[in-house]
């Protein structure tokens, strides 16, 4: 059921998304981020402007200032905190009347110090919606672990750069679970550059340096695949897996070479026009929950069900409907619900 | 043909050139060896740098790339790795992962030489957070090459040996110069002087143009000329006033080679042996074959003398003057080497010993004259002596006889006598107990009682006299008993005092003492005018002695034995035949001490 809207003008949103309009190399992530805000905004009639910043953070700033003097400003603007530049975006973006929507990343501690937290310094910054990373490596470890039962699991952790937040909760989950079994172990944990190839190298050198190992995970796509690379060249018995679930690594889950992928990153820029079409509506997010939402919504998807995801989000992703959660649709007293059962509801079993 | 060998050659060259070889040489060997041991120290300094070098940078990687390669961050170690790569020295850097293998090689410019590489591998270590063991994750190769600092030490040994050849170079042209003007010069001006003063001519004096060691050479060069010419001076002063006293000369003095020949005389020993001058002496010899004045036995013995015992000294020799007078000379002698021949010469001195030798003939006939004599009276004197100890052997025996006579006769007026009077006392006794009383003949029998009675004790006396019977009792009860009797002659207090206990004599020497006692109670009676005599025997450990000590008027002990005094002689005399000890001890009126002293061994011997 598509929702009706009133006759008043259509709300704009400026999404400053840090990646690539083009994939040239850094993964679909931001593209399909921007794919499924699209078709959450033609649900909800909202004009949707995407710009892309090339993983150039200062164009990225340079983006936010240039949107913040538009005379005619957008009502929101969505930005990413991006090789820590959102307190400059913030700041930057202060001045517009536009309302801002920080998401994905998290402000760190030490710019929340400087700036403040939403609607105090900046009024105009109206929430932070992000993803429960840590309850999502928890929740891989733990699918892997069962995969490698009775044996116990010896794990090699590879994750992305230190200095971003979300690699270090991803990292933190994994650990979480595995203090909490008794037969499983965290042989070392390693940062990366989220790349391939560096993935691909560090497990290599891991495997041989830890030749007990039975389990790695990665911190997003690129990574998984390099490790099950360096998995395979070896002929090791060791189950790969990671957070992401783009279009490559689902296929390599679905033939048997990855062992599980975290999805359902990249519906955040979707739940983003989820709140802003209710808070546009009247309905404040702040009012179901708080102004910084961390939204435990990302799910394991392992070998059975690889393929059928694959085909509902990817082929089919144009037909999935944000607006089931919407509250300004669909009203209810609780805190938001961004569970994907709700829109995969073809898919059985997505734990 | 002339000849030149090596060593003639260098003995030829000058001094100045000897010794620019000597410094080129030295300093040649010095400079070259520094040199050496300079660029040695270099080198083994620059491999040795080169490896510490290799050393930190591998201990340096060891610590830097733990966290990468623990992480596996191989854009991290490759950016180290490069960062220290552009080195020369650098062949390469490798970083290899444990069971794993090389993870990262970084070439550095020099390319890769195994035979002359430092090679340092360093085991990479990570200490994982909490109290996990250190753990070996890996390891790092340094691969630095020595061709580099190879090249550096031959540019280096090339400088220093340019600076030590441009050095030794310098020094050899300063120092040949100023050789030349401070050492050369000078030498041969002192070389031309001391031909000079060599030459004879003493009144040349060297320049003295510096203070140094050439500067004193002159001085001193300067000082023996002057001293050279002193001397001369003295020598000549010296030969003229030794040749005026050997011409001068009392005693002969001549020179006589082992053939008998006179090589040297003064006129002394030419007027000794007659002859008007030394050359006549000398040609006499000569025509006598050299058997005169010294015949060939006497010059064969002397020299034979002066080979045995080194020198001549107060021989005697017959010699026969011109006129065929023998003399006498007593000649002193010591050899002169000539060459290193042993005495060929005999340098001598000669003295007319003619009359002294007379004057010694009549001496030694005059003293055997005497000797004869001595001995004459020496054996005289010996007769005498024994003479002299048989008169005191006499002396003593009849010493003996008389007491032994007065002895006898003592006893026999005491027995006999003494027995007959007092048989005829108790005979008047008798009598006037038949005499009526107050009769003539009662007074007459007593007057014969008296008699009698005054005859007994005049024979008592007598026999005591003769020889007091207490002396048979020993010597203390006959010396107290004369103390006594001498008390009630003389009335004069005699006290007779014994020390220690009474000493056992034999009969002869307690008679001897107590005749001495007598002897000098008796003078002390006749002539002392005392008032007191104290008579002491003391007998102690060394002997007995008895002391008559009086207060009287004294007398001269020396001029009373010159004067003969035979009481004196007879107490010497016996105390000598017991010897025994006796002194007088007097002056006038001071009293007299006579003390007898005999000793523990003569009483011993005396029993």
């Amino acid at each position: 059921m598509r929702p009706t809207f009133a006759s008043s003008p259509a709300p704009r949103v400026v999404f400053l998304n840090p990646g690539e309009a083009t994939e040239r190399g850094t993964g679909q992530h931001w593209q399909l981020v921007s794919r499924f805000m699209r078709v959450a905004a033609k649900i909800f009639g909202m004009q949707l402007e995407v710009l892309y910043a090339e993983r150039d953070h200062l164009l990225m700033v340079r983006q936010a200032k240039e949107v913040a003097e538009r005379i005619d400003a957008p009502d929101y603007v969505v930005i990413v905190n991006e090789k820590m530049v959102a307190d400059h975006m913030l700041k930057a973006l202060a001045r517009s009347p536009a309302k801002v929507l920080l998401i994905h990343n998290d402000l760190t501690p030490g710019q929340r110090r400087e700036i403040g937290n939403e609607r105090e310094g900046i009024r105009n910054w109206i929430g932070t919606v992000t993803a429960n990373a840590a309850q999502a490596g928890e929740r891989l470890m733990q699918y892997l672990y069962q995969r490698v039962s009775p044996r116990g699991a010896q794990v090699i952790g590879i994750t992305g750069d230190p200095n971003t937040p979300v690699s270090l909760e991803r990292a933190q989950g994994v650990e979480t679970f595995l203090s909490r079994v008794p037969d499983a172990h965290a042989c070392q944990l390693v940062f990366g550059d989220w790349s391939y190839a560096d993935s691909a190298q560090k497990a290599r050198v891991l495997l041989a340096r830890y030749p007990e190992a039975n389990v790695i995970w990665a911190a997003n796509d690129a990574m998984a695949l390099g490790a099950l690379s360096a998995v395979e060249e070896r002929h090791a018995h060791v189950l790969v897996g990671g957070m992401g679930a783009l279009p490559e690594a689902l296929l390599s889950v679905a033939n048997g070479g990855l062992a599980a992928m975290v999805a359902g990153d990249y519906f955040m820029g979707a739940w983003a026009m989820v709140l802003l079409y209710d808070y546009h509506h009247g309905r404040d997010f702040a009012a179901s929950g708080d102004v910084r939402l961390k939204l435990d919504f990302l799910r394991v998807v392992h070998r059975e069900i690889a393929a059928q995801y694959y085909d509902t989000v990817f082929t089919h992703g144009e037909s999935l409907n944000f607006a089931l959660y919407s509250k300004y649709l669909h009203p209810d007293s609780g805190p938001y619900d961004f569970a994907l059962q709700r829109i995969l509801n073809a898919i059985p079993a997505l734990s | 043909m002339m000849h030149f060998s090596p060593r003639h050659a260098l003995y030829s060259l000058s001094l100045h050139t000897k010794l620019m070889l000597a410094l080129a040489v030295l300093v040649a060997l010095v400079a070259g060896s520094s040199a050496y041991v300079v660029a040695e120290h270099e080198r083994e300094r620059r491999l040795s740098a080169l490896e510490q070098r290799a050393a930190r940078i591998a201990d340096l990687l060891s610590h830097s790339l733990a966290q990468p390669l623990w992480n596996i961050d191989r854009t991290a170690i490759d950016e180290q790795l490069t960062a220290l790569a552009p080195n020369p020295e650098v062949v390469e850097y490798a970083v290899t992962a444990t069971n794993y293998g090389t993870i990262s090689t970084v070439k550095g410019p020099h390319p890769y030489d195994s035979n002359d590489n430092v090679v340092w591998v360093r085991p990479i270590e990570y200490t994982p957070p909490g109290d996990a063991p250190r753990e070996k994750i890996g390891e790092v190769r340094v691969v630095l090459t020595r061709a580099v600092a190879e090249q550096s030490i031959t540019a280096a040994r090339r400088a220093i040996l340019w600076t030590v050849a441009i050095i030794v170079a310098a020094l050899y042209l300063v120092t040949f110069v100023l050789l030349k003007r401070m050492v050369s010069g000078p030498i041969n001006r002192l070389e031309e002087m001391v031909d000079r003063i060599a030459g004879g001519d003493l009144l040349a004096r060297c320049v003295v143009e510096s203070g140094d060691e050439l500067g004193r050479l002159a001085i001193r060069v300067n000082s023996m000329a002057e001293r050279l010419r002193q001397s001369t001076t003295s020598l000549r002063e010296n030969e003229r006033k030794y040749r005026s006293i050997v011409e001068n000369a009392l005693e002969g003095i001549f020179l006589l080679d082992r053939c008998g020949r006179l090589t040297e005389a003064n006129p002394a020993m030419a007027h000794l042996l007659g002859y008007p001058n030394p050359a006549a002496l000398i040609a006499a010899g000569a025509v006598a074959s050299y058997r005169h004045p010294f015949a060939p036995e006497q010059t064969a013995e002397l020299f034979e003398v002066l080979r045995a015992r080194g020198e001549i000294v107060g021989v005697e020799l017959r010699l026969t003057r011109l006129d065929g007078v023998p003399i006498w000379v007593e000649l002193n002698a010591r050899g002169v080497d000539v060459d290193g021949d042993y005495a060929p010469l005999l340098e001598g001195l000669m003295t007319d010993v003619t009359a002294r030798k007379r004057v010694v003939e009549n001496l030694r006939q005059h003293r055997d004259q005497l000797e004869r004599e001595v001995a004459e009276r020496k054996r005289t004197e010996a007769e005498l002596l024994t003479s002299r100890e048989r008169l005191r052997q006499l002396s003593a025996h009849l010493e003996a006889i008389r007491e032994e006579e007065r002895k006898r006769i003592a006893m026999e007026i005491h027995d006999d006598l003494g027995q007959l009077l007092t048989a005829l006392k108790m005979d008047v006794s008798l009598l006037r107990m038949h005499l009526a009383d107050d009769s003539a003949a009662l007074h007459k029998a007593n007057g014969m009682r008296e008699l009698v009675e005054k005859t007994i004790e005049i024979v008592r006396s007598v026999a005591s006299h003769l020889r007091p019977a207490a002396l048979n009792f020993g010597l203390a009860s006959a010396l107290e008993w004369l103390a006594q009797d001498f008390t009630r002659y003389t009335q004069i207090p005699c006290h007779f005092h014994l020390e220690g206990p009474e000493p056992r004599l034999s009969d002869a020497s307690a008679t001897a003492i107590f005749r001495i006692a007598q002897e000098s109670l008796t003078n002390v009676a006749r002539h002392a005018h005392a008032t007191r005599v104290d008579v002491t025997l003391c007998h102690h450990e060394q002997g007995v002695e008895l002391t008559i000590r009086d207060d009287g008027r004294g007398f001269d002990v020396a001029a009373a034995r010159d004067g003969y005094s035979y009481g004196l002689l007879g107490m010497a005399e016996r105390a000598r035949l017991i010897d025994a000890n006796l002194r007088f001890e007097s002056a006038t009126k001071a009293g007299c001490v006579i003390r007898l002293s005999v000793g523990a061994t003569s009483i011993a011997t005396s029993y």
